[in-house]
């Protein structure tokens, strides 16, 4: 069955391979042996990379010291270089190259607004993948079609209200229905809903730029090669009195 | 001198705070501060972090975060949650086997 995230998962399923070690692993390696396992050195059988602190009396002065590694004769020790698999990673600033970031298109004809709208902040902020890094950039490109035909329910058709200070200027203040903009300038009702989900600081900025959004059913990203979610958004979007 | 040791922990710091010990000692005490102070939160930082991404690995293959956790902990298995979350971002296949107990588990797949 498709899930929210599969076009995160078979993206990422093809790019996994390059670089990963094959570690399936529960427990960290052990970093640096206990004090009691240092003094005993089964010759050649095994080589303890890496220093050992053994433990000294006294009160003064340090309460370890470091052990000379017991290396056997004619063995050289590699460099294994920086741990990786005992940090967490994170990426790095090309990995937030414009290239890599995927193209995503939504049919919005017949979605309620807030329900759509938390899923678009959350492709947009890359949290629907397993690389999800909140401080950088990672998200996806949406493109949102017949943004004209976003539903609400109840009586917000005729009363929910938007507002604006036009000119900045106590009474200039202008107000809206909902059926009023929509009919006027419907992306601006999709576009203000997302934004106010995004962070707002200079990465929701930077992420809201990711947001694309049509009246109609026609966009201009066809060369950018949009994926279809609509299926499983729609499956996501649900109300709470249709929930199993 | 005292004075020598505060302005080389003040390195890299903004305007007179580099510069002169007036000032410099005052960011430089606030920057030790700070250092404590998240010294104990870096563990908070990225314990929330794993747990974002395992979330999002889960979702992926039709569970929560919640509903993984609680399978995982039936099932006894003790993975912490740094390594699950490279599982997730690392080797998919290894994660997704792990899914895919705890639904049989609950018997959802």
């Amino acid at each position: 069955d498709p899930s929210f995230y599969s076009l995160a998962t078979m993206a990422f399923a093809m790019s996994a391979s390059a670089a990963s070690a094959s570690f399936v692993g529960s427990a960290p390696a052990a970093r640096g042996a206990s004090s009691a396992r240092a003094a005993s050195f089964n010759g050649g059988a095994s080589v303890r990379v890496g220093p050992v602190r053994l433990p000294v009396g006294g009160k003064r002065g340090a309460a370890t010291v470091t052990a000379k590694v017991m290396v056997p004769e004619g063995v050289t020790l590699e460099k294994m270089g920086k741990d990786i698999f005992n940090t967490t990673y994170y990426p790095k600033g090309e990995d937030t190259d414009n290239s890599r970031r995927p193209w995503v298109v939504i049919d919005a004809a017949g979605l309620r607004l807030g329900r759509l709208s938390t899923l678009v902040a959350t492709y947009l902020r890359g949290g629907n993948v397993a690389t999800h890094s909140p401080s950088m950039n990672m998200g996806t490109y949406v493109v949102i079609i017949n943004s004209e035909k976003v539903v609400v329910s109840g009586k917000k058709f005729e009363e929910k209200l938007y507002r604006r200070h036009e000119t900045g200027r106590p009474g200039s203040m202008k107000i809206e229905q909902f059926n009023m903009l929509q009919a006027r300038l419907p992306e601006r009702i999709v576009e203000r809903a997302v934004r106010g989900m995004l962070p707002k600081n200079r990465l929701g900025r930077e992420l809201f730029t990711q947001l694309k959004v049509y009246k109609g059913s026609e966009h201009p990203h066809a060369a950018q090669g949009p994926v279809d979610v609509t299926a499983e958004v729609k499956a996501n979007c649900y109300s709470s009195s249709m929930k199993k | 001198m005292h004075k020598d040791k505060i302005l080389a922990m003040a390195k890299g710091f903004r305007g007179r705070a580099k510069n002169c010990i007036t000032v410099a000692r005052n960011r430089v005490e606030k920057a030790l501060q700070y250092a404590t102070r998240d010294r104990q939160q870096k563990k908070r930082d990225f314990r929330e972090l794993w747990i974002q991404r395992i979330n999002a690995g889960a979702r992926e293959h039709g569970l929560k975060y919640s509903e993984f956790i609680h399978g995982l902990k039936e099932e006894n298995i003790n993975m912490n949650r740094k390594m699950l979350s490279e599982l997730a971002m690392n080797e998919p296949y290894s994660f997704k086997a792990l899914v895919d107990q705890v639904k049989r588990m609950k018997g959802i797949l």
